[in-house]
């Protein structure tokens, strides 16, 4: 037995050595989630508009329009990361005035947890200190990724000398410019299939979670402003309507329920052309540019509505 | 967790009240037989029944809205079942004493290796390896953490980067041609052997490594140069069950041809059954039944017991050729065993035999037929041990042993990441 543990801890040792070595190399990597937490870490107090969300908010809003603000949004974050953002720096919104959340078509169906993109829960984990779920082994970088993507990083980062960061100094989503804008007739129908909903498992709980945002919000006397984030028109057609009308629905209910809360449709915004977005269901440069001063619009609209 | 507490329960208690008293044997037998096959009856095949039925009927144009059980299957059921039902048929038949320490017996059932997907054990071969005191052997040690290691390369390595492919071809089926297709269903194959085979290892290392033995479940079966010995070496530990506990019980091969083609229809069709209710794995197992059928006629199911080409480096031609032909037949079952229905099946088959079967596959996965390639000839090596590694580069200095290892651990991290679950876990 003996033997055997010896043998086995000097073949492993070299593996451990090397996974740990890894581990704290990906780690050093600048990336957007360390940023946004770094950014809030100092800057918390100092923000009136917070915009959450997923990717939608993420290219969608440059808070460069919006004073005072930041996104703190990223793809696929859905309502329980949110929550969790707000809640770890509760302390800190002694200015936050308002909330910006979008509530799409898929929001309310599914959490980061059951998509694509669950990986991207370690760096919740890992960066932002934020522990929504406890998988030891999946929170760390070297079992979180596959081995070719991580090497893929290193070499970036330490031979060529490029982060992972992609977002502007206020969070802001860059790389869907419309230099590199992706085919809207093939990309709308691809997106609506991905997002519509197998099951209506995850609903209660995402309607629970966005209630517990609100009153999270509303308790520190803080505005929430719910929408729908515009689309292009081959998305919005191949949309299952009962998901759509169940989303709709659940929305006007709470946004009737809460007097700090007001929601709005943008889904079919006519202002929004082809050219503003990247995908059919993401905007370019040109599009975050629009929806923000849109939102900016909104939230003086409130304002006005709040002081009469 | 409470089915599998009971089912370890009955079986105990049945077990010794067929011993203490030998006038009520049939009573407490056919008890457990009953609540055990019920079990797996209602968890398992309830649904397919009451739908079938509905659907039956709605031929007549009557409608029935049958009442089904939103329950998710208990995983492991099919396994613990059959471990517990040959545990009661071989006290009842008398081969064996029933066991009176309950711990030991619960071990036998749930030992954690085989617990949800096998290999099915046997009270004569596990039983007294538990109650036999053990002590730590460092050679069945080692060779059982180089079994895990060769489980985890076919799982990961060969199961999940077929599986990738072929859920993507099965899944969308009419978006692609009939050699892409045909790809598909071979890319399956290689996934459910690489997936079933690899847990297989998985567990047999683990168990080494507490110095106990499982049952062999698989041997090269894609070597087989017949059907009859593909099933001789696929899921072993299921086929022989099968064997002993339903086709010796109904007359076995006594009997003349005609009882002969019962019996093998009946195990097969029960063994499509086992894997699942679904009309799929039904026409998978009467297909193989159909396929095994000329040797069971002709009487040469037993002509290649040992594995082709034992003593030699390649096969001769004939027997390539016999071994691409079984391939080919066992590739057109497993069309059945992976599509989402008959009719699924059916329009893939069609598919594959149009015209498009000739045209370039729309999905050349190179790296991964490099792998397969690489694959086969490591099993081909290795195919007169009880895994494909297990005396490769054993005479080989320390740094080049450990350097093959470590080679095998790199590819597995390098194509881990891409998570299937186990195919058998659903049974």
């Amino acid at each position: 037995m003996k033997k055997f543990v010896q043998y086995l801890l000097l073949f492993l040792t070299p593996i451990l050595v090397l996974g740990l070595t890894l581990e704290l190399l990906i780690r050093r990597i600048p990336n957007d989630y360390e940023f946004k937490k770094d950014y809030l870490d100092h800057h918390a107090n100092e923000i009136s508009t917070l915009f959450l969300g997923s990717s939608h908010v993420y290219y969608g809003i440059d808070p460069k329009y919006v004073k005072a603000s930041f996104n703190a949004s990223y793809i696929s974050q859905s309502f329980d990361y949110d929550l969790a953002i707000l809640k770890k720096y509760q302390n800190n919104w002694s200015k936050l005035k308002y909330i910006v959340l979008p509530v799409d078509y898929f929001s309310l169906y599914g959490l980061l947890e059951d998509s694509p993109e669950a990986w991207r829960s370690k760096n919740y984990s890992i960066y932002y200190h934020i522990e929504t779920h406890h998988k030891i082994i999946s929170d760390t970088e070297v079992f979180g990724n596959k081995l070719d993507v991580n090497l893929t990083r290193l070499y970036a980062y330490y031979v060529k000398g490029q982060a992972d960061t992609s977002c502007s100094r206020l969070g802001w989503g860059q790389r869907y410019t419309a230099r590199t804008h992706k085919n809207l007739d093939k990309t709308g129908p691809v997106a609506a299939a991905r997002h519509t909903a197998k099951t209506n498992k995850r609903f209660e709980q995402n309607i629970r979670l966005l209630n517990e945002i609100i009153d999270f919000a509303e308790l520190r006397k803080i505005k929430v402003l719910l929408f729908t984030s515009p689309a292009y028109k081959s998305y919005i057609t191949h949309l299952r309507q009962s998901q759509l009308k169940g989303t709709l629905s659940a929305i006007r209910q709470i946004g009737n329920a809460h007097r700090l809360t007001k929601y709005y449709n943008l889904l079919n915004d006519s202002s929004f052309k082809a050219n503003d977005f990247y995908d059919a269901d993401h905007l370019n440069e040109y599009g975050a540019k629009k929806l923000s001063l849109k939102i900016t619009a909104l939230l003086l609209k409130e304002k006005q509505h709040m002081q009469d | 967790m409470f089915l599998l507490i009971f089912s370890t329960l009955l079986d105990f208690f049945t077990g010794l009240k067929m011993e203490q008293k030998p006038n009520q044997r049939k009573f407490w037998f056919w008890l457990s037989i009953c609540i055990n096959l019920g079990f797996l009856g209602v968890f398992k095949y309830y649904n397919f029944f009451a739908e079938s039925f509905a659907e039956a009927i709605s031929n007549f144009g009557l409608k029935v809205n049958p009442w089904t059980l939103k329950v998710i299957l208990p995983v492991g059921i099919s396994f613990y079942t059959f471990h517990g039902l040959s545990y009661v048929i071989d006290i009842y038949k008398q081969r064996i004493k029933a066991e009176r320490n309950f711990i030991d017996y619960s071990l036998f059932v749930s030992f954690f290796p085989l617990l949800v997907a096998g290999p099915i054990e046997r009270a004569t071969h596990l039983l007294p390896q538990i109650k036999r005191a053990r002590n730590f052997d460092y050679t069945k040690a080692v060779d059982g953490l180089r079994q895990i290691l060769w489980g985890l390369f076919k799982k990961i390595v060969i199961a999940d980067q077929c599986a990738t492919i072929a859920n993507t071809l099965f899944n969308h089926s009419d978006a692609y041609s009939g050699s892409t297709l045909l790809l598909g269903a071979i890319l399956f194959a290689f996934q459910i052997y690489g997936d079933f085979s690899g847990y297989s290892d998985i567990a047999l290392g683990t168990a080494r490594l507490f110095g106990i033995e499982l049952l062999r479940n698989f041997a090269y079966p894609y070597f087989s140069r017949d059907i009859a010995e593909f099933w001789r070496r696929w899921h072993i530990s299921l086929s022989t069950w099968f064997r002993d506990y339903l086709y010796i019980p109904l007359g076995g091969s006594k009997g003349g041809t005609w009882s002969k083609i019962r019996n093998t229809f009946i195990i097969f069709l029960v063994s499509g059954f086992w894997h699942g209710a679904n009309w799929t794995f039904i026409v998978w197992g009467l297909l193989n039944a159909l396929y095994i059928m000329p040797s069971i006629i002709f009487n040469t199911n037993r002509s290649n017991l040992d594995i082709v080409a034992a003593e030699r480096t390649w096969p001769s031609f004939k027997e390539l050729l016999a071994i691409l032909l079984t391939f080919a037949l066992t590739v057109f079952a497993w069309i059945f065993f992976r599509a989402n229905s008959v009719q699924h099946a059916f329009l893939i088959i069609s598919s594959i035999g149009s015209a498009s079967l000739f045209s370039i596959p729309q999905v050349l996965p190179i790296k991964l037929f490099l792998l397969l390639t690489l694959f086969i000839l490591l099993e081909w090596n290795g195919r007169n041990e009880p895994y494909a590694i297990q005396k490769f580069g054993l005479k080989w200095i320390k740094p080049f042993r450990w350097g093959l290892y470590y080679a095998l651990l790199l590819t597995i991290f390098y194509f881990a990441g891409e998570e299937q679950q186990f195919i058998y876990f659903q049974f």
